[in-house]
């Protein structure tokens, strides 16, 4: 099971990451984390809502309602410019963040007396 | 049976809770749960249980709510914080309110809209006073030329230049693009040729022919290039044209002046406007008609002299010009004359004596209110001073009338403590109050802003005549407006932030359990009362002082009469039948002394004349530094004896002597200058015959009297150096009257005049009156301090009332009980005035020493004062105790006299 803090930390890049893959709205976005963390991030599905708002105020993504086959309306929210920017300076720090752990945990004999 | 419709939405009911969530967020959780609670029903759940799983995941509402609500704070727009769609209910609220409470709302909406008015009214005033001169183009460029000048311990000041100057400047100086001259005329008798009644203009001054292109002025008739041209030539103004010619085209036509020579109005202009320094004077002699427009004298210092400098260069160098002229070209010029003079001489003696001349420049734009005391002005100036006061004045009003509006709103809050409770209760927040009551406030503000165009508007007419202007209130100006409802915005802003801060900051549980005594702010309200009072106890300090000095100077002994003398103007006009008018005046019945002079002891100006004493002349030259630049006055024998002076030291003139027409009388600050005492000073000779080659010819007057100084300049200055010699061209009569009706008098001396002098104006007045006109900036003052000390009070009173009648309300039932016990109304209406009368007292401890530094350094300004006592401290305590205790008194003996049972009764 991933922390919450961590799970906090990462959620803006994952959302990012999702929505460059295609629009999408709240529930499936939810559901797509859980599908790929395979439950192993653990989410209250209501903290994603100030997220994507968050993000939105930001201009990181926007959205608009829309209705799908006539059947229920729905928020889509949309990757902008400035959000795959900033997804890439994201993807970057924790490319960074997982060469130090690396680095770090890589056990070498000789510095281990 | 589990109903899912009802779950959810009682599930989305706890959203509402929070203001975090819009009605567009609720929707997408509210899908969200759906499209859960389908997924999970469709896997195989129960419809309860499929709720229960999507609610449990969704997680806890609360702290999401924490999370949005951090994305929703910052995104406050302007709209948003004035809220336009509660506006109507806050307005509603805001008028339920004032008809509801019709007193307060009086008191709230008159107290601003005085406030409001005064300071509309002294807005004005000081725009006005800041506009003067500028309507004139290039305003910015023109520069006066003015004279500093010491001489032997005398120190003034001249608004104009000697007659070189404007030659010097134009070929000279790099900087300047233009130079006019004027040259001071005294008032002039003008007529038609073939009328016989002549018209005395007051306001006549020579101008050469730059003058129109100097200050951008057309000319209605005639040709502005060569109006000013030719000797014997005029400009008049339209008005003073319309006097003499009326529908009659002036133009061309002739003009007799003083009933000798004949002038051609070759040019015809608009009248000047109020706000400038040349409102007065309507007419323009060219000044090629003087002998001295070419004078190479340097001391002829009779000639304003104007310059426009080159755009984009500045005063400085021009100042820089003028600091060489002295030695460059006066020096020079007074060599030709005074053997052995040098610049280095000059400098030495300069140096030795502390005597200077300096040249120095005014902005055009600055006469009015940078150069009062100089003499020469073409009219009278004003003073930046006062604009400071008024401005000090305005701002105090509108701060008392704002801080009028605190108190009255905050007191009855109280009142409407419940209803902030209540809004509260049921979901307005902080802000939401703020903007109920800023609205209200604004309501107010706006109603006052129309009751006080109204006041202004009736007041306009009085405040005019009180400060000699003649103000309109410009309505059809755009920016007028807007500056005034901007004001009328920052001050409903201003008014009714604090009582909106106040207010918002009421907690429901306490306000709604009804302790009202919770609400608090008493402090605030009563240091707001002691400042109000401060301010009022301020200003009746100052108007006392403005007056008891008015009357100090009035009353002063000025070393002279001035009751009961009558001045006759312009008495040349008799020609040679002056001498037998003197004579049937004389017989006069109430006629006691009669004396012919152009001299009279009030300020005016009048030049210097240069003086040597005999001792100051060696090896047959005037030691510069010994000149004495005093004023001479021509009299005759009955001056003396009919101004009443007194003679300290030897005798005034006399017929008995022959030899009178060579004495001289000086005054005692005369004697002082020359090192000397009166006895001394007998017998010594001066001179100011100093320009003639043939030494041994030189004219001497021979000192017979001197007489104690007496006051003929304001009396913020210093008596100043005089001398009187016989003779001179009068064109003033002063008659000594003796006491009783002056009427029969007045008509036997007119009847007389126009036997001796048929066709000519009779113009006379008391000297007393002309004095009264020189101290008529101070009466003002007095009066403006006066009217608007009184608003104050005014204002600050309302507040104490309104004060008063709340906390009477609030003590209602105190009130009634301590009757109940056996209280008397007396006592009663003590211990309700008593609370007030303290503030009173705090506010007249903080205020008198404010306003005794105040007043005392407005009262630098006279070398003659009054002193401050102490009288006039405790009269302002006592006037503001006994006004608060008035109007204190009246609710509390309202309430001091109520029937407990009517009181209590709802207990």
């Amino acid at each position: 099971m991933i922390s919450k803090n961590l799970t906090a930390a990462s959620t803006k890049p994952i959302i990012l990451g999702i929505l460059k893959q295609g629009n999408s709205y709240g529930y499936l976005i939810i559901k797509k984390i859980k599908e790929i963390s395979g439950g192993r991030m653990k989410y209250s599905d209501g903290m994603l809502y100030p997220v994507l708002h968050r993000l939105e105020k930001e201009g990181l993504i926007k959205s608009n309602w829309a209705m799908e086959n006539d059947t229920k309306p729905r928020k889509y929210y949309e990757i902008t410019n400035e959000g795959k920017e900033a997804l890439v300076t994201e993807k970057e720090q924790w490319q960074q963040v997982t060469a130090v752990l690396n680095e770090v945990w890589e056990i070498n004999p000789s510095n281990n007396n | 049976m589990f109903n899912l419709e009802g779950a959810i939405k009682d599930w989305l009911r706890q959203f509402r809770k929070h203001k975090a969530f819009n009605h567009g967020s609720v929707r997408e959780m509210e899908l969200h749960l759906r499209d859960h609670i389908e997924d999970l029903i469709a896997s195989g759940h129960s419809q309860q249980k499929a709720f229960d799983l999507a609610v449990d995941e969704f997680g806890e509402i609360p702290s999401m709510a924490r999370e949005e609500f951090q994305n929703i704070k910052t995104k406050r727009t302007f709209l948003s914080i004035i809220d336009i769609t509660m506006l109507s209910n806050y307005l509603r609220i805001g008028i339920r309110n004032f008809t509801k409470q019709p007193f307060f709302t009086t008191l709230n909406t008159f107290g601003l809209a005085i406030g409001m008015a005064g300071g509309l009214l002294i807005a004005l005033f000081i725009y006005d006073e800041l506009s003067f001169d500028r309507m004139f183009s290039d305003a910015d460029r023109i520069y006066r030329i003015n004279i500093d000048n010491q001489t032997s311990g005398e120190y003034s000041q001249y608004a104009s230049a000697p007659g070189p100057m404007a030659d010097v400047l134009h070929q000279d100086c790099p900087q300047v693009e233009l130079v006019t001259r004027f040259r001071e005329v005294g008032s002039t008798l003008m007529r038609k040729p073939d009328a016989t009644l002549n018209v005395k203009e007051a306001y006549v001054t020579g101008a050469d022919s730059a003058f129109f292109e100097m200050f951008g002025i057309e000319l209605l008739d005639g040709n502005k290039n060569t109006a000013l041209k030719q000797p014997k030539s005029l400009v008049l103004t339209e008005s003073v044209a319309k006097k003499h010619f009326g529908d009659e085209k002036a133009l061309g036509k002739s003009l007799l002046l003083d009933d000798t020579e004949e002038y051609v109005v070759t040019g015809v202009m608009a009248d000047l406007p109020k706000n400038s320094f040349l409102r007065n004077h309507g007419v323009y002699i060219s000044l090629s008609s003087y002998k001295d427009e070419h004078t190479p004298a340097w001391n002829t210092w009779y000639f304003p002299t104007f310059v426009k400098l080159k755009p984009y260069t500045n005063a400085e160098d021009l100042q820089a010009f003028l600091d060489t002229v002295k030695e460059r070209y006066l020096i020079p010029w007074a060599m030709t004359f005074v053997p052995g003079l040098t610049i280095e001489s000059s400098r030495a003696a300069d140096k030795e004596s502390g005597n200077f001349m300096k040249f120095n420049t005014t902005a055009l734009t600055d006469i009015h209110l940078y150069s009062s005391n100089r003499e020469g002005e073409f009219s009278a100036n004003s003073d930046m001073q006062n604009v400071y006061i008024m401005s000090f004045i305005g701002f105090f009003l509108l701060l008392l009338a704002s801080v009028n509006f605190m108190n009255l709103s905050t007191a009855q809050s109280l009142k409407r403590a419940k209803e902030v409770g209540i809004r509260k209760t049921l979901g307005s927040n902080r802000l939401g109050v703020i903007r109920q009551f800023l609205t209200e406030s604004f309501l107010i503000s706006f109603l006052s802003l129309w009751l006080a165009i109204l006041i202004a508007l009736i007041v306009m007419p009085f405040f005019n005549e009180l400060s000699g202007k003649s103000i309109a209130i410009p309505f059809e100006q755009p920016i007028f407006w807007l500056l005034l409802i901007l004001a009328t915005f920052f001050l409903g802003l201003f008014s009714g932030s604090y009582p909106a801060f106040f207010m918002s900051r009421f907690i429901p549980a306490h306000v709604l359990k009804g302790s009202l005594s919770n609400v608090g702010g008493g402090k605030i309200r009563n240091s707001l009362v002691v400042f109000q009072f401060a301010i009022a106890v301020f200003l009746i300090v100052s108007t006392l002082v403005v007056f008891q000095q008015v009357n100090f100077i009035r009353n002063k002994d000025l070393g002279f009469q001035k009751d009961q003398i009558l001045v006759i103007d312009d008495i040349y006009a008799a020609g040679n039948q002056l001498e037998s008018y003197r004579e049937k005046v004389k017989q006069l019945a109430q006629v006691e002394s009669v004396s012919l002079s152009s001299y009279l002891p009030t300020p005016s100006s009048r030049g210097g004349t240069t003086y040597f004493s005999e001792g100051a002349i060696e090896d047959e030259t005037f030691k510069s530094e010994k000149a004495m630049i005093i004023e001479e006055w021509d009299i005759d024998y009955d001056y003396i004896t009919t101004l009443g002076l007194e003679v300290v030291a030897g005798r005034g003139f006399d017929k008995k002597f022959g030899t009178d027409s060579a004495g001289i009388i000086l005054n005692e600050s005369a004697v002082v200058m020359m090192e000397t005492t009166p006895e001394k000073v007998l017998g010594t000779r001066l001179t100011k015959d100093i320009h003639r080659e043939d030494k041994e010819n030189t004219e001497y007057f021979t000192v017979i009297g001197v007489v104690r100084n007496f006051h003929f300049e304001t009396l913020r200055n210093r008596i100043a150096g005089l001398t009187m010699v016989l003779g001179g061209k009068p064109n003033k009569m002063m008659v000594k009257l003796s006491g009783g009706d002056f009427h029969s008098t007045i008509s036997s001396l007119e009847k007389t005049w126009k036997e001796v002098a048929p066709g000519q104006p009779f113009n006379y007045y008391f000297m007393d009156e002309s004095f009264n006109e020189t101290y008529r900036a101070e009466q003002r003052l007095g009066s403006i301090f006066t009217i608007f000390t009184m608003l104050s009070i005014f204002i600050a009173c309302i507040g104490l009332f309104g004060l008063a009648a709340f906390n009477a309300e609030k003590r209602t039932k105190e009130i009634g009980i301590k009757k109940v016990l056996g209280a008397s109304v007396r006592t009663i209406t003590y211990q309700l005035s008593i609370d007030f009368l303290k503030l009173v007292m705090v506010a007249i401890i903080v205020a008198l020493p404010l306003s005794w530094y105040a007043m005392n350094q407005w009262l630098q300004d006279f070398s003659y004062r009054i002193e401050i006592s102490w009288l006039t401290m405790v009269i302002a305590a006592l006037l503001a105790i006994v006004i608060s205790i008035v109007t204190v008194s009246y609710q509390s003996i309202k309430a001091a006299i109520v029937n407990p049972v009517n009181s209590l009764r709802s207990e």
